[in-house]
């Protein structure tokens, strides 16, 4: 199986989903192992929140493996308040 | 309605109140047998007349109720609140089936969901052990909001954790669920779009209103459901009975009492208006419906309307009655009274007696639902309070009674608020751990006199100088006399209210406790002592209780000799 290593700049919010998007949930369509670099998002709310959610659905229907490795502290502290910090256990 | 329903009528009404005193007794003392026997033999006695006029509902539901008790009788655990909460409400839905049994109305939706999860609660007390007295912390006392944030939230600039965030600014978040079952597939999936829905759960002394304007700015777009705790369900209930008997349309009653806000009335009526067609569905319906309200409290408004109505116009089971042939009467027996001699005039003077008592109410029956109002709204501010009733035998004006009923309900709830302290508190300030509230009516021969005492923290000069000075009462700089400092409490606005405990409500302060005074002719007095308690004093001149008919002397206890007010 592949590895498909994806990182994420400064910014996953709502300015910048709708151009993410797309490519983060082409890479979980296929049964592949991804792994997802979110150590240098700054900028992270609901709709960023939203669109890792959707990535895991797909990624268990597609049986890709996700994974999150190094994440912000901006990402953590939002995933903590929404008592979300599950998504950040591996997909299976 | 028969003669034989009219009966059935009152005497389960009497049945009821019954078993919601031994229920009462049996919380306070919960190894006491006696209380739990009461309340069995009133629920076993209500079956049997239920059975008797084919009500078959109000039969069974006695029915599970009194097995319930037949249970908890037999085993030897003591009695949990949680049980007798659960007690208490079956007695609520049971007055309510009762008094719609009385309209002829056929059991609308939401009771009968409320029955299904009363009988939900009683489950594990029909079979099997009786659980333990649970432990402190309670989900009873936690708000539930589930929220619906338009798509475009965040387009517009909005993300919906500021608003959760802002919400914990009023409490503590116990649980945030996220619901993600309305994201889309990938293909309809917009981004930028909010599909998210978010379920909280929230510990917080604020009322609905607080809460609800924290989305004040998404209050048109968004779906907002905000569901109060059990113990502030307590509350409405308790603020429900207290509501004055005037014929008040549902959602009315139920902005009043603080169940739904203006906003939340303002959109049920825009669908009861939209729905249109041949039959406008009830406003209660809708509210249950759209989640506004839970479904008990809208039946406890039902039930308090159709308690209003029935007094305002009686069927069956009472007569209406022009006062003056009752005073004819009267005149009539007192003649017939005085003509005669021994046992005969002993006869004659106890006819007059009851004549007389037709147009009077006992203090006891104007008084009978102020034990529950303080059990519940102690509950709801933690505080355990006892009441205690001394003239309760006298006879008083119909009228009357009414509007000292209405004036002692503000005066008792202001005394809980603000006067008795916390469990805690008291212990530490070397007072008993339950609070005292004494209500005492007593006639003399100026007129009426009407006191209540509570052993509570008294009433704060000092913060009364501070309002009485922001409100332009008094000058700054000036220190005025103590009496005229208590006197000011029952200016318009200027309770000194506390943060948490708002339960006062909108507007209900002593100033409207003056009004009802004045309008009886009567006066208002006030005093207190720092750290043991107050004492609100309704002195009625020229108001008589209306006497008995008998020479023998009322029985019963000594009142404390409450000395008459000089002026006017």
């Amino acid at each position: 199986m592949g590895v498909v290593h994806l990182r994420i700049g400064e910014e996953l919010d709502v300015r910048e989903v709708g151009a993410l998007a797309p490519r983060l949930l082409d890479a979980v369509r296929a049964p592949v192992d991804v792994q997802l670099d979110l150590s240098t998002v700054r900028r992270f709310d609901t709709a960023g929140v939203q669109l890792l959610l959707l990535m895991r659905r797909e990624a268990r229907v597609a049986g890709a493996r996700l994974r999150f490795v190094d994440v912000s502290e901006a990402v953590r502290e939002l995933l903590r308040f929404y008592r979300l910090e599950s998504v950040l256990e591996p997909a299976s | 309605m028969s003669g034989v329903q009219a009966a059935f009528l009152s005497e389960s009404n009497g049945l009821l109140d019954r078993l919601e005193s031994a229920l009462l007794h049996l919380e306070r003392s919960p190894h006491a047998l006696t209380g739990l026997d009461e309340a069995f033999r009133a629920a076993h006695t209500l079956k049997g007349n239920a059975a008797v006029v084919d009500a078959i509902e109000i039969e069974w539901f006695a029915h599970v109720l009194e097995s319930v008790l037949d249970r908890v009788r037999a085993s030897t655990l003591a009695v949990s609140p949680h049980v007798v909460s659960t007690l208490l409400a079956c007695g609520d839905h049971l007055r309510f089936l009762i008094g719609l049994s009385a309209l002829d109305e056929p059991t609308p939706d939401f009771a009968q969901e409320d029955r299904a999860r009363l009988i939900g609660e009683l489950v594990p007390y029909l079979g099997g052990e009786i659980p333990p007295v649970e432990a402190d912390v309670h989900p009873e006392q936690h708000w539930l909001i589930s929220l619906r944030f338009s798509h475009d939230v965040m387009q517009q600039g909005m993300d919906p954790s500021y608003f959760l965030r802002y919400l914990e600014s009023l409490g503590r978040i116990v649980s945030l669920r996220i619901d993600d079952s309305a994201l889309p597939p990938r293909t309809q999936f917009e981004p930028e779009l909010c599909y998210l829905r978010f379920d909280v759960e929230l510990e917080s002394p604020s009322d609905k209103q607080a809460i609800e304007d924290v989305f004040a700015c998404v209050r048109e777009s968004c779906e907002l459901r905000i569901h109060p705790p059990r113990q502030r369900v307590h509350s409405i209930h308790a603020g429900l009975r207290a509501l004055p008997d005037h014929e008040l349309r549902m959602g009315e009653m139920l902005v009043r009492v603080g169940a739904l806000t203006a906003d939340e009335l303002a959109g049920a009526l825009r669908v009861q208006r939209v729905g249109g067609e041949d039959k406008a569905r009830s406003i209660g319906s809708i509210l249950v419906d759209q989640g506004f309200v839970p479904p008990e409290v809208v039946q406890a408004a039902a039930v308090r309307q159709a308690e209003i109505r029935e007094r305002i116009s009686r069927d069956g089971q009472t007569v209406k009655l022009p006062l003056e042939r009752i005073d004819r009467l009267v005149d009539m027996l007192e003649d017939l009274a005085g003509g005669l001699r021994g046992g005969d005039q002993e006869r004659a003077r106890a006819a007059l007696g009851l004549a007389r008592q037709l147009r009077g109410v006992s203090v006891e029956d104007c008084f009978a639902r102020l034990e529950r109002t303080v059990r519940d709204l102690a509950m709801e501010l933690g505080k355990e309070v006892d009441l205690t009733l001394a003239g309760a035998e006298l006879y008083i004006d119909r009228a009357l009674a009414d509007a000292l009923g209405n004036a002692v309900t503000h005066l008792v709830r202001n005394a809980l608020d603000h006067g008795i302290e916390t469990p805690g508190a008291r212990l530490l300030a070397g007072k008993p751990r339950r609070g005292s509230l004494n209500l005492t009516l007593q006639a003399t021969p100026q007129g009426l006199l009407l006191e209540l005492t509570d052993d509570g923290r008294g009433i704060d000069t000092a913060a009364l100088r501070e309002v009485g000075v922001r409100r332009g009462l008094i000058a700054p700089g000036t220190e005025p006399e103590r009496a005229v400092l208590l006197e000011m409490i029952f200016a318009p606005g200027v309770s000194t209210r506390e943060e948490v405990g708002r339960y006062s409500g909108r507007g209900v302060g002593l100033d409207a406790v003056k009004e009802i005074v004045q309008g009886l002719g009567g006066t208002l007095s006030v005093d207190s002592v720092p750290g043991e308690g107050s004492r609100f004093g309704i002195a009625l001149p020229g108001h008589r209780p209306l006497p008995d008919g008998l020479e023998t002397p009322h029985a019963g206890a000594p009142l404390p000799d409450i000395p008459f007010p000089e002026r006017t």
